[in-house]
């Protein structure tokens, strides 16, 4: 059985099944009262519960082996693309921007953007200049509430600034492709 | 002349001037009328993707590895080198001819620089870097054009097959030379380069215009001017004003002339057209039909019909359709506000303008 987290021992046997679980006798007094703030998908079997979340000590069972672990948070959206574009900045207008994009999706030749910057986040408004690529999505967001609906990002890449070593390396194949040309 | 059927190969004794340019990139591609090609500059066909050149050869039944003697990059520009590291693979008897402007350190530097660890689909010089690799797994040396350089000259075999041909280059000029490498060695200059919050993004273009090969061409006695992108710069140093003191030209006037810069008024010279070219030559252009400066005007248009009764465009407004837009996309981008535009065209098509 495989275990990413340590076995935890108390009065009798505890097994470790995955990350999520943990099977633990949390007492031996049948009479012990614990409140178990999350549970498991499995069925108590007699004096073993399984917690997947807090579980609360009782107060009357100081011989109670409490085990905490922390409450994994369920994914609040959800993101299906239909359809993903890279591209990059032709252009910035006063209300939008004109950009070349490659469709990433299907086999379709080149196309002429002009997007409107209100589609542009705030964090990524300093990278919108001419050059600079990036990634248009549209497909459905599944909220956690359950809704759906139709969804456009567009996402700036962020890419490494220029370091002396990337100058250094281009000049030294720079160099080895010029001695190619001037070859006798 | 076989026209535009593509399906017909020209005769011997044949010359054939080919034009392919899809609204975004050209090609020429000539036929010297004894069963050698010369590839000017490139562009991709929109249907087969496979560079326009190659395509028609391999049409014709032309074997274009053995065929195609060479290959001029007029100038660097992404809109006239697309698919080119593809010709260059293929196309192993062919000698590779760039502008004297690009022999330079820095802007192989800028090239090597900017397509490295960028995962991204496209630089702006990726086209570029696959030439040099080509060249480097041969071992090949590219020739290099500037003004009044010959390119090539070949007799005829014998008397009644093929004709003299000849091939020279009119620009860059010494002036367009020397400002086109202080301008990458400027691009180069620490700490500019590696500056806080200038990241790698994609290069839109890295040299002027003036930086291009315009070439003129003799077959048989017919002339050919091919204006590539070279515009007007003010000076007699420079653009079409050096190409005008050219030396190597003054045997006669062209007949056919490609209109440089997209039909643009940048690309325009009054004594192009007064003391290069025939009255009348046939005169074709590729149109630009990117961003929001689309040429040919339609004042280009009136200005160069004036100017000859036989003026063409490769453009063909229809579209290629796109695929796999279902409503649900195609609703999210109308409530957006976004527009969307495709850019590839029939690749072998032509217009007669007038």
């Amino acid at each position: 059985m495989s275990s990413s987290l340590p076995l935890y021992n108390s009065k009798m046997s505890t097994q470790v099944l995955d990350k999520q679980e943990c099977l633990v006798q949390i007492s031996d007094d049948n009479d012990a009262e614990e409140e178990i703030m999350e549970s498991g998908p499995f069925e108590p079997q007699g004096n073993v519960r399984i917690a997947t979340g807090l579980v609360k000590k009782s107060p009357k069972d100081d011989n109670a082996t409490v085990i905490r672990f922390p409450k994994v948070p369920k994914s609040r959206s959800n993101f299906i693309s239909l359809q993903s574009w890279e591209g990059f900045v032709v252009e910035k207008k006063d209300k939008t921007f004109v950009a070349r994009v490659s469709d990433l999706t299907h086999d379709n030749p080149e196309e002429e953007a002009e997007i409107p910057l209100k589609e542009v986040s705030e964090g990524d408004m300093g990278l919108l200049e001419q050059g600079a690529v990036f990634y248009w999505h549209i497909g459905y967001l599944h909220e956690a509430s359950g809704q759906i609906k139709r969804h456009s990002s567009i996402i700036f890449r962020r890419f490494p600034m220029w370091r002396k070593e990337d100058i250094e390396k281009a000049r030294l194949e720079a160099q080895k492709m010029m001695e190619l040309f001037v070859r006798e | 002349m076989s026209g535009n059927n593509i399906n017909i190969a020209p005769q011997q004794n044949e010359i054939e001037v080919s034009v392919f340019g899809p609204g975004y990139g050209e090609c020429i591609l000539i036929h010297d009328g004894d069963g050698e090609w010369f590839i000017i500059d490139s562009c991709i066909d929109s249907k087969s993707k496979e560079p326009a050149p190659l395509r028609y050869l391999h049409l014709i039944g032309v074997d274009y590895t053995k065929c195609v003697k060479q290959i001029i990059v007029s100038h660097w520009h992404d809109d006239h080198i697309r698919g080119l590291g593809n010709i260059v693979e293929r196309c192993k008897s062919a000698e590779l001819i760039f502008s004297n402007a690009l022999q330079s350190k820095e802007f192989l530097t800028l090239v090597y620089a900017y397509t490295s660890n960028t995962m991204m689909k496209s630089t702006g010089v990726g086209e570029f870097k696959k030439i040099l690799e080509v060249l480097k797994d041969y071992g090949k040396k590219p020739k290099w054009a500037l003004a009044d350089r010959t390119l090539w000259r070949k007799k005829k075999g014998s008397p009644n097959k093929g004709y003299d041909c000849s091939i020279y280059s009119l620009s860059p000029s010494d002036s367009a030379i020397l400002s086109t490498q202080i301008e990458l060695a400027k691009l180069m200059c620490e700490p500019d380069i590696t500056k806080p919050k200038k990241p790698k993004g994609r290069v839109l273009a890295l040299t002027h215009n003036r930086a291009s090969i315009v070439l003129w061409i003799e077959i048989g006695g017919i002339c050919l001017l091919l204006g590539s992108d070279m515009e007007n710069y003010g000076n007699d140093d420079d653009g079409w004003s050096s190409v005008l003191n050219s030396t190597l030209y003054h045997q006669g006037k062209a007949s056919v002339f490609k209109i440089s810069h997209h039909g643009s008024v940048n690309g325009h010279h009054e004594d192009v057209w007064k003391k290069m070219l025939d009255s009348n030559p046939i005169a074709i252009l590729t149109p630009y039909n990117r961003g929001q400066q689309k040429l040919p005007t339609q004042d280009d248009v009136q200005r160069i019909c004036a100017l000859t009764k036989s003026a063409y465009s490769t453009f063909d407004f229809r579209a290629e359709k796109i695929k796999g837009r279902g409503i649900a996309i195609k609703k999210t981008i109308k409530e957006i506000n976004a527009h969307l535009k495709s850019l590839n065209n029939s690749t072998f098509a032509v217009e007669k303008y007038g």
